[in-house]
């Protein structure tokens, strides 16, 4: 065979080769990213949920038996939480239809329903009367959280907010009682540093991302402070603004060292070990779950100190929703009813690691866990965190003046003047006002 | 030539032109409201007051990390092909020891220097009390965290400049160190005056892949200190990724993700030129 032939030869092989390769690329491509597999798509759904803890851990252990009762399978999707922030977000972006079934944040749910992403589910898919029954059972501020103009497009499911645990022993030990205002609670966290015990006051996650903000709210609100007036512009910059960020501030000095600029991580230990007295801005009942035995017997909770006006523990808690682009609604819709019908809440939430939504639910689990008598009551009064888009962009423009503050970096005064100038700016830029 | 440019196409251009155009809109992923902002979103990132403090952690992580993973690299290739070529036990086991950083994932370093630098809990101060020493702020003090994360940053990387060093060492033709040696210089002359200009090339590769690397770098900033205590240790980058997934503004976080862009590419474009100007003058 001659040069030219060969070459000629070789290079038709490549072409070939190339096209097939690219031909199989595609076609897997195609296959993967836009075919749902068409084997019983009604009867199973995708369900994207956070893998552990109180949020994760119930539909982890109760798809099965809701399968069982509903003939519906469950492909449990788990992540983390930012993680699950972030593909929903992008997902409904796409208006993508991998997922049936969303665990959202309630900071999210008029965002995303406003944008059509969510189905209605009241009539529709969940019959009136038991969107009412559930709605009644159900505190004012949670039933909001997860309603747009009266329709409800999620449904509570794991209700939670934040939690005051404290080391009775250590407070008996430096002669206070247990703190009810946020006055008292000062005055007892600085009488129980010792570090000679290896004994601090106050612990809580200073970091930024939902929990530097959170902090200072519980207290601002407290004071009677409104985060926004009639007209959407930002008003933490008064007496309440300062008096909360002057008081985490005195806090933050009874801390471990470090504790301006502490995990969550670092909170539960700090608390589980002894090392830290009181934590009035816990979201998460680790430290008791993790504490070592000296220290768990200590540990007891109570209900959210007072301000000048009000308790304000900050709610939380992560609903279900079903995705406007799923092809499954019916099914999904099936799945978020179940979980927040009456007998489950009541009897399989709990007992498989969740904190229930309805206060049918809290009531008959009262004595479940040591924490949940205060926990229910904190959920009674908590305040929720406003339902705007621009809520990530407002977080993150606060915790940041906040963490200054935190660190001794920048006066308390000047923080809260930057924080508010800054949420000026996105809501103008957002267009609330100009 | 077709299917070459159509995978370039879709991989490359496609993505870049597509993210620069969200780069020009106000889009809210929440709300999924996108409007159209012309060069406002890159305006606001010139003109944030707070840029000169992330330029500044920006060149701090990324020049102190290639500095000292360059350093360490180089003095431990030298010291790894002495052994080898010397033939001295121990040194075989020493290169693949010296590797094993490189085997665990970025991300799970991250976990574990999170562990690591824990102020109460963590293994650093746990040794440090130990020793009798008082414990350090490592990630919670503003003035010290950059600083750690370049410690966790040059323990995870030095393996990967160490590897291309000591391949370029190694490579390096023993004639020319035998007649130095037999003229009489001695070891660091040979060293420094007549093996490192041979090797300033791939000396220069390996700090422009460490520099593009440590611009782009995500891992240990999102799992250790998520950009703080406040700010001091957002890096463009990271300030990019939050803007784009955690605040959901993702018009601002293109913008800042091209801007990231931008550096790489004079930092690459700077490079270049000096690889050119020395592979002339050699």
């Amino acid at each position: 065979m001659s040069k030219e032939m060969k070459s000629a030869t070789a290079g038709l092989n490549r072409r070939q080769a190339l096209v097939a390769g690219g031909a199989v690329v595609g076609a897997a491509w195609l296959g993967a990213g836009l075919c749902r597999p068409a084997l019983a798509a009604d009867r199973t759904i995708n369900v994207l949920t956070l893998g552990e803890g109180i949020f994760g851990e119930p539909f982890m252990k109760l798809s099965k038996d809701f399968t069982a009762a509903t003939g519906v399978k469950v492909n449990n999707v788990t992540t983390g939480y930012n993680e699950s922030m972030q593909k929903q977000a992008a997902m409904f972006a796409a208006q993508g239809s991998e997922l049936d079934v969303v665990q959202v944040d309630n900071f999210f749910l008029k965002g995303y329903a406003k944008a059509g992403h969510l189905a209605k589910l009241n009539g529709a898919l969940i019959p009136e009367t038991f969107v009412k029954d559930f709605n009644a059972d159900v505190p004012t501020a949670v039933r909001e959280l997860w309603q747009v103009d009266g329709d409800n497009f999620g449904m509570a499911t794991i209700g939670n907010c934040q939690s005051f645990y404290y080391n009775s022993a250590h407070l008996k030990d430096a002669g206070v009682e247990p703190p009810d205002t946020w006055e008292e609670f000062l005055v007892a966290a600085r009488k129980v540093v010792d570090p000679s015990k290896k004994r601090y006051g106050f612990v809580t996650s200073t970091e930024r991302l939902t929990k530097a903000v959170t902090d200072f709210l519980t207290i601002f609100w407290a004071e009677g402070g409104k985060l926004f007036n009639d007209k959407m512009q930002p008003t933490i910059d008064d007496a309440a603004g300062l008096y909360a960020i002057n008081m985490i501030v005195e806090l933050i000095k009874t801390m471990p060292p470090g504790g301006a600029a502490y995990t969550e991580s670092d909170e539960v230990k700090a608390l589980a070990v002894g090392l830290g007295s009181l934590d009035p801005m816990s979201w998460i009942p680790d430290s008791i779950k993790t504490a070592d035995a000296v220290t768990k017997p200590q540990l007891a909770t109570r209900v959210s100190p007072k301000g000048s006006v009000r308790r304000a523990p900050v709610l939380g808690g992560m609903g279900l929703c079903v995705s406007n682009y799923s092809p499954s609604k019916e099914a999904a819709a099936q799945f978020v009813q179940w979980f927040n019908t009456a007998e489950v809440q009541r009897d399989k939430i709990v007992q498989n690691g969740g904190q229930p939504c309805r206060t049918s639910a809290w009531a008959a689990n009262l004595d479940k866990e040591p924490w949940f008598p205060a926990l229910a009551e904190n959920f009674k009064v908590a305040h929720a965190l406003p339902q705007i888009p621009e809520w990530g962009q407002i977080d993150a423009a606060v915790s940041t003046q906040l963490a200054y503050a935190f660190a001794g970096q920048v006066d308390p005064k000047s923080a809260l003047k930057q924080a508010q100038a800054d949420v000026d700016n996105i809501m103008k830029e957002a267009g609330y006002y100009k | 030539m077709a299917p070459a440019g159509l995978a370039l196409l879709v991989v490359f251009v496609y993505p870049l032109v597509s993210s620069f155009g969200m780069s020009l809109e106000n889009w809210n992923l929440i709300s999924n409201i996108r409007r159209w902002a012309g060069a406002s979103n890159y305006i606001a990132i010139v003109s944030n007051p707070a840029l000169p403090e992330f330029l500044r952690v920006t060149a701090t992580y990324t020049g102190l990390s290639v500095v000292f993973e360059g350093a360490l690299g180089l003095g431990l290739a030298a010291l790894v092909r002495s052994g080898l070529r010397g033939r001295l036990p121990g040194f075989a086991f020493m290169r693949v020891l010296i590797m094993t950083p490189l085997l665990v994932a970025p991300l799970l370093w991250a976990f574990y220097f999170r562990n690591f630098f824990s102020p109460q809990f963590g293994l650093f101060n746990i040794v440090l009390n130990k020793l009798g020493l008082p414990s350090v702020l490592w990630v919670n003090d503003s003035k010290l965290a950059v600083y750690s994360l370049v410690g966790a940053d040059v323990w995870q990387w030095t393996p990967f400049m160490f590897s291309i060093l000591l391949a370029g060492l190694m490579s390096l033709p023993e004639d020319i160190v035998e007649a130095a040696r037999l003229d009489g210089a001695g070891g660091w002359t040979i060293f420094w005056l007549i093996e490192m200009p041979l090797l300033k090339s791939v000396v220069l590769v390996a700090i422009l892949m460490r520099t593009i690397d440590s611009l782009r770098y995500l891992d240990l900033i999102l799992i250790i200190t998520q950009g703080g205590p406040a700010t001091s240790t957002t890096i463009l980058n990271f300030l990019a990724y939050r803007t784009a997934f955690q605040e959901f503004q993702m018009g601002r976080g293109a913008a800042l993700a091209f801007v990231v862009f931008a550096m790489v590419l004079v930092a690459v474009v700077a490079l270049l030129r000096t690889m050119r100007r020395t592979l002339q003058h050699a």
